[in-house]
């Protein structure tokens, strides 16, 4: 191999391929595309997303992660292309004849296509420097740069020409070679790249790639064998294209030597994806052992860690730590052993009791020591030990699928997992990893919900030769180099953090709020230069609201906020009701808030000022400030659940069916503090119960059924979904149920408690149930209460045992469903002042009881005339009211009449846990209303008639056997049923945006239904797609025929729907009757939500038909198809 | 430099013998490799080129063995293929340097001044900056040999230079080939078109079925034809009858009849007189009366055409 040659090979290379045609298409198409991702989401511009920007390595990796897909199917192209070139053309003989070996020709060519992509690349990485240098908020990193080059884009660039060049030798034919590369590289994007903890995705587009500031790279080692691995595979199927090159060799032993140099490339090559792959299987196997040993040592008898003071120093990665522990045996029984846990990797050097050394055994995580403990006896234990944390051990009862899998929402970003950090540079330990020996472990992967918290008087001392920062709970104090943590009351776990932070604090009252970044990530300051004075302000507002809203108050005397790298993960588990971003006393953030909703403040600061100009109103920049402030906290701290976007700014709804939100729970939701953190409910039957009560007691009162907006718009969201479930599934089987969706089973969770609460609400409590459950914790916080206990304490303050009511709430697995008809407002006087009754009957046909939550409202209308863009239905609810509470036995008929002291306008009936579809029905109330005498209210039993068939009156719904849909071209295919994606919710989310072509079932109040208010919808179309109402007629003669209006209005601009009242839209029916058939039309932007008559016609006995057909009065015009109803007039022909 | 080829024998996948036990030395100066369509010239010429391998048998390059020597061979080597064609890209100039580099030259400077003074001397320095692929045809050849020259190399291989040319640019080519290689280097020219060898060769080989059939100067060759050559003037019947009986070379139109130029051991019959030959006339003396092979080479060729269809 001479180097004269290759570089005589590739600098032709170079030109012949910068020449091409081919190539410089796709090359500006290339740095085209980058260029516009980059603008539209990490520059300075409207519509930049922080988490984008937030890291220094973003833009870079960005910039890499495109290019690198790009260059691989340039390289696809015209690897095919230089093969075939040298295949055809005896151009290639004159070169074949030269002195150059075999070796250098292919090295040349490799090393002349690798030249003109690096150069390329180097353009890209360029514009990407000059946009994060000039018009963006990330910080330049230019060592990521070079390091996205080094180890993304080239190993990937060597493998694509590896395969490439190699399959081409072998195929022999350019198109089908094509086909194959293209196919694999999609494979891997789509399916391969997830599989095996990335060890396929040659682009590595799966593999945690995003620097942290603080901790560099989430996982270099794994990053770095897989990268090297491609590249070494990539260069053995290059050195066997030389062999199989059809020039004879200039050695003919040469081929031997180029078969075993490309066997061994590929064999060690291969061999680091193998040993990659096995790395993890042997974390797999790890993990399956930790939890192995839980499940043989876990029981029900343990002590209970009641004091625990531990003195730790750090030595590089190890750690050296002292344990002193006081154990308790509260239970009945004597323990004959007792088990503490400790990670497994820290080896306990010496245990000892006040008597001198303890026997014990290791087993895993798992310390047996031989200690007899009688209940009531304490023990005082002495454990020394040290070692290396293993993250191995954490978060044990999380699948290998979700543990593993390192996506942020559809970023293409991946910060990796990271779950404790011992380094130099920082240090962060949670319970999960279990840094101290406890007694009850952090997770019980047998019985989840069975997991106790003990609550323990805790002090941490930290030798700190090195001057970190050390933040952990209780009130800190230094003597000399050590720090000392005390704690005032009992918590349920510790944590400590040290690193290289700056400290910013204030005191609000007797709390010290302080929050903690790393040196030289003040990225917000800057931007609050006005509100120093009125910060304070600001904060006590956002408190004490917080505070009202929940109930509680905040328990604690300090709330540190401290940023933690943005590789530290942590997972929404059910049974634990808080994060771990969320311990005691501490919110742990993520670097830059890079994952927080309204992280940008700047960008945040951008939208109010937009949006007051658009109104035409000025603002202040100090109110501006305190917007943000406002918002930010509410969002990022005080929401329980975070809305985020579908779809990534690569794929943009490519593979979704709706174009909308979506709802996750929020990991910096802060209530655990409040609640969570500060007592357990301990019932053995009931283990759920700590958790359900916490998510009862977080339930804001003003809130009619835990709603918010996004519940009531339309199709299934996860509430919906929880209902559905519990239509077969009892709540005992959902606890077990590991394949839920946390958002599904938090709803669920919800449902059950708010179920619970108003199922006791039910029996006009005389006492107020919040404010009992309020004074009963506060008189427990920090410890362990007894669900009996709780029972006991209510039994005597409401004369109701919850034991009655729980074993059936617990076991149920029907739900019921309530029709409701009749919906009728009156005008009464009361003492002289204007009341309003509103009546309503209803039926439940199941054998289940059900509650129904019964609230009236005032203010804005409902559904058809409020749906003024996002938001108005919600703001229309009157807060301040809540909601009547009415048990609806199996198989009855009731009436319900309920009293309002102001004007109603509509009815919203909540059916808890019901087959009811949208859960929350809608009512709009007559504005004329009639005068009544009768005052009373409550539930009466009702009348059947209401809801006796009546063959005068025919109504045919969407749901009924009646209706069918006629679709013109069935076999059409969406993009997702070639992906095979299937979603497998019944109804869809309405998509104004981008309407489907296609009938699409939705739920939402605007259409009619007796228990499933659902219908379909499409884009107005040509009038191939129909919709057909059949109906048995049973009594000839004419009748009038009406059809419900489903049409809403939705002012979201530039969409479908009609977008303004004047927008002129009719739907085409065609009715078959006696005499023929007749075509109707009825103007949908008018009365909407409404049957609207089309006519009267004579139908003789027998089948009736009404067709709707798709076709609109304007192109932009949606076609709802929802009920149709015949009503008897006469029989006079 | 000389050129040993010791038994050579190529046998393609399916049984076709392109090469059978060929044995041929070959000195420095203009070699001649003739033989009719089919008789394996370039399979030898690719063979001799590595461009593919023997089955059998060996090619010596002085002391260096085509199945040992490939890189010392190649270095030695220029060749011009038959169907030659350029990269779209490359510019006249571009397409010399990329050769003279791969042939060894180094520095930029100085494979510079090696492919202007060879575009000089085939005459393209005016054309340097060219599209390669946008010259005439007569310029793409001078290109094509150019670059078969470039490196200055010892063995230069030529297969059927100068089809589709005019005789101008045919002249050309050949005067350049003489002048411009070096003087002690083997030209091994692959023809059909007699004329091509007579005019540079000193030494020739006649292939026919992939053996050797003659081997010797044009004028031994020419010598073995002396006396075989016929002149005769024929009237129109007459030509019909005589082109049953001798191959016939030439027909010239006259008064009155043809004047045409057979070979035959002897004309009966015709007044005729016998005339000195040249090569082609030699080269068909040879192959119709010494290898009595031209009607079953006709046959042949009917054969393959048939097959092709």
């Amino acid at each position: 191999m001479t180097l004269h040659n290759i570089s005589s090979v590739s600098r032709y290379e170079v030109k012949l391929l910068r020449r091409s045609w081919l190539f410089r298409i796709f090359a500006m198409l290339s740095l085209v595309v980058i260029t516009v991702l980059h603008l539209g989401s990490q520059a300075n511009m409207d519509s930049y997303q922080w988490n984008m920007v937030a890291l220094s390595s973003s833009i870079p990796f960005v910039n890499i992660y495109i290019f690198n897909i790009a260059q691989s199917i340039i390289a696809i192209f015209l690897a095919g292309d230089f093969m075939k070139r040298d295949k055809k053309l005896d151009t290639a003989e004159v070169i074949y004849v030269r002195p150059m070996s075999n070796t250098d020709y292919i090295a040349g060519k490799t090393w002349g296509v690798i030249r003109v992509f690096v150069t390329l690349n180097l353009v890209a990485l360029v514009i990407a420097a000059f946009i994060n240098i000039f018009a963006s908020e990330s910080a330049f990193n230019p060592w990521a740069y070079f390091f996205y080059l080094l180890t993304l884009s080239i190993p990937s660039l060597v493998f694509v020409l590896g395969v490439s060049f190699l399959i081409m030798n072998l195929v022999k034919n350019q198109a089908i070679t094509l086909i194959l590369l293209l196919g694999y590289v999609i494979a891997t994007l789509v399916y391969l790249g997830e599989e095996a903890w990335g060890a396929f995705d040659f682009f590595a587009v799966t593999l945690p790639n995003l620097f942290s500031d603080v901790t560099g790279h989430p996982d270099l080692s794994h990053y770095l064998v897989q990268r090297v691995s491609f590249f070494l595979v990539g260069t053995g199927l290059l050195t066997f294209t030389v062999v199989l090159m059809k020039r004879l060799p200039q050695h003919p032993r040469r081929q031997v030597v180029l078969n075993v140099l490309g066997s061994l490339l590929l064999v060690v090559g291969v061999a680091g994806s193998v040993l990659y792959v096995a790395d993890y299987r042997h974390k797999d196997a790890a993990r399956a052992g930790y939890v192995e040993k839980y499940r043989k040592y876990i029981a029900p008898d343990m002590g209970t860690l009641t004091d625990a003071r531990v003195k730790l120093q750090q030595e590089g990665k190890r750690i050296v730590a002292q344990a002193r522990l006081t154990v308790e045996n509260q239970g009945s029984v004597s323990l004959q052993s007792l088990l503490l846990y400790l990670n497994p990797s820290l080896d306990v050097i010496r245990l000892s009791g006040v008597n001198g050394e303890i026997p014990f055994r290791r087993d895993g995580q798992v310390i047996i020591v031989e200690q007899t403990l009688h209940p009531r006896e304490q023990v005082e234990l002495q454990v020394d030990y040290s070692g290396e944390v293993s993250e191995e051990i954490c978060y044990l009862d999380v699948s290998d699928e979700e543990f593993y899998n390192t996506k942020t929402g559809n970023s293409v970003l991946r910060y990796g997992k990271r779950y404790a950090f011992v380094g130099d540079d920082f240090t962060l330990l949670t319970p999960e990893s279990i840094w101290y020996p406890v007694v009850t472990p952090p997770v019980n992967p047998v019985s989840l919900y069975n997991v106790r918290k003990d609550f323990t008087r805790f002090a941490l001392q930290v030798v700190n030769p090195r001057q970190a920062v050390v933040i952990s709970q209780g009130s800190p104090r230094q003597v000399g180099d050590t720090l000392f943590f005390d704690n005032d009351q009992p918590l349920p776990s510790m944590s400590l953090v040290m690193g290289d932070y700056e400290r910013k604090a204030m005191m609000l009252d007797s709390l010290e709020i302080a929050l903690y970044c790393f040196k030289g990530h003040d990225y917000f300051s800057e931007d609050f230069t006005h509100i120093a004075d009125t910060l304070p302000s600001v904060l006590r507002w956002a408190r004490d609201d917080y505070e009202i809203r929940k109930n509680r108050d905040y328990p604690f005397k300090r709330l540190l906020l401290v940023e933690t790298p943005i590789s530290f993960a942590t997972y929404v588990r059910n049974w634990k009701g808080a994060s771990d971003y969320v311990q005691p006393e501490i919110v742990l953030l993520p670097e830059l808030g890079a994952t927080l909703p309204n992280g940008s403040f700047k960008l945040a600061k951008r939208r109010v000022q937009e949006w007051e100009r658009r109104g035409n109103r000025s603002i202040e920049e100090i109110d501006i400030e305190m917007r943000v402030v406002r918002e930010f906290i509410q969002n990022a701290l005080l929401s329980e659940n975070t809305f985020t976007g579908e779809g990534n700014l690569f794929v943009p709804n490519l593979l979704n069916d709706a174009p909308g939100w979506s709802s996750k729970l929020n990991k910096y939701d802060i209530s655990p503090l409040f609640f969570n953190h500060v007592t357990f409910i301990r019932s053995d039957d009931f283990p759920v119960m700590d958790v359900l009560m916490n998510v009862m007691l977080k339930q804001e009162t003003t809130t009619g059924g835990g709603g918010g907006w996004m519940r009531q718009f339309s199709g299934m969201n996860d509430a919906q979904r929880a209902a559905e479930y519990l239509m077969n599934k009892s709540f005992e089987q959902a606890i077990m149920d590991e394949t839920m969706l946390p958002e599904v089973f938090y709803e669920l969770l919800k449902l059950k408690a708010t179920y619970l609460k108003n199922y006791i609400l039910t029996y006009r409590v005389s006492q107020d149930f919040a404010v009992f459950m309020k004074e009963f914790i506060l008189k427990r916080q920090f410890s362990t209460v007894s669900f009996a206990d709780l029972n006991n304490e209510f039994m005597e303050s409401f004369n109701i045992n919850l034991m009655d009511l729980i074993p059936e709430w617990y076991t149920v697995n029907r739900t019921p469903l309530f029709i409701i008809r009749g919906v009728n407002s009156e005008e009464t006087t009361i003492d002289d002042y204007t009341r309003y009754i509103i009546s309503f009957h209803v039926y439940n046909p199941t054998p289940v009881e059900g509650i129904l939550s019964v609230r009236v409202e005032g203010g804005r209308g409902f559904g058809g005339g409020g749906f003024g863009g996002f938001g108005a239905f919600g703001m229309s609810m009157s807060m301040d009211q809540p909601p009547a509470q009415f048990l609806i036995p199996a198989n009855s008929y009731k009436k319900i009449r309920v009293l309002s002291d102001n004007r109603p306008n509509n009815l919203s009936v909540g059916t808890n846990i019901a087959q009811n579809l949208p859960s929350e029905v809608g009512v709009r109330l007559p504005r004329m209303r009639q005068i009544t005498t009768d005052t009373t209210t409550g539930i009466f039993n009702g009348d059947s008639t209401f809801f006796m068939y009546d063959p005068k009156e025919i109504t045919v719904d969407n749901e009924d056997k009646g209706f069918r849909l006629i679709e013109s071209n069935q076999k059409k295919h969406t993009l997702q049923s070639l992906l095979h994606i299937t979603t497998e919710d019944r109804y869809k989310n309405m998509n104004f945006w981008m309407p489907p072509s296609r009938w699409t079932a939705t739920v939402g109040n605007n259409f009619h239904g007796d228990y499933i208010k659902s219908g379909y919808y499409k884009r107005a179309g040509s009038g191939q797609n129909m919709a057909e109402w059949l109906a048995n007629i049973s009594l000839p003669g004419f009748y009038d025929i009406y059809v419900y209006n489903s049409m809403i209005e939705f002012r979201g601009g530039g969409g479908f729907g009609g977008g303004r009242n004047e927008d002129e839209m009719h739907q085409y029916y065609k009715i078959t009757h006696a005499d023929g058939e007749d075509e109707v039309s009825v103007q949908t932007n008018e009365d909407r939500q409404t049957w609207v008559p089309v006519g009267s016609f004579y139908f003789s006995e027998g089948d009736a038909k009404i067709t709707l057909v798709d076709k609109g009065f304007n192109p932009r015009q949606l076609i709802f198809a929802d009920a149709v109803r015949w009503v008897y007039k006469n029989n006079q022909k | 430099m000389q050129i040993k080829i010791q038994h050579l024998s190529k046998i393609y996948p399916g049984g076709k013998k392109a090469l059978d036990k060929l044995n041929l030395e070959i000195e420095s100066g203009m070699f001649g490799l003739l033989g009719p369509n089919g008789a394996g010239k370039t399979t030898l010429m690719r063979i001799m080129t590595l461009l593919q391998d023997s089955s059998s048998g060996t090619i010596l390059y002085d002391n260096y063995d085509i199945s040992r020597d490939r890189k010392e061979i190649r270095a030695l080597l220029g060749y011009l293929p038959q169907d030659f064609r350029f990269f779209e890209k490359l510019k006249t100039w571009e397409f010399l340097d990329y050769g003279a580099g791969l042939a060894g030259i180094r520095g930029k400077r100085q494979r510079g001044e090696v492919v202007d003074e060879m575009l000089r001397k085939v005459g393209l320095f005016e054309v340097r900056d060219r599209w390669a692929n946008r010259l005439s045809g007569g310029m793409k050849r001078r290109l094509g040999i150019a670059q078969a020259l470039i490196g200055q190399p010892k063995v230069i291989i030529v297969d059927e230079p100068t089809t589709g040319l005019d005789p101008e640019e045919r002249i050309r080519f050949r005067n350049i080939l003489s002048e411009v290689s070096d003087k002690d280097a083997v030209i091994i020219l692959s023809t059909h078109i007699v004329g091509d060898i007579s005019s540079t060769c000193k030494k020739l080989a006649l292939l026919n079925r992939g053996e050797l059939k003659f081997e010797g100067s044009p004028d031994e060759m020419i010598a073995l034809a002396r006396g075989k050559v016929w002149e005769i003037f024929v009237t129109d019947l007459e030509y019909e009858e005589i082109k049953e009986k001798y191959p016939i070379i030439s027909t010239i139109p006259s008064d009155g009849g043809m004047e045409i130029q057979v070979v035959a051991e002897s004309v009966e019959g015709y007044s005729c007189k016998a005339i000195d030959p040249n090569l082609e006339h030699a080269y068909v003396y040879y192959m119709d009366f010494l290898l009595k092979d031209k009607l079953n080479m006709q046959a042949d060729a009917i054969r393959e055409t048939a097959l092709a269809l």
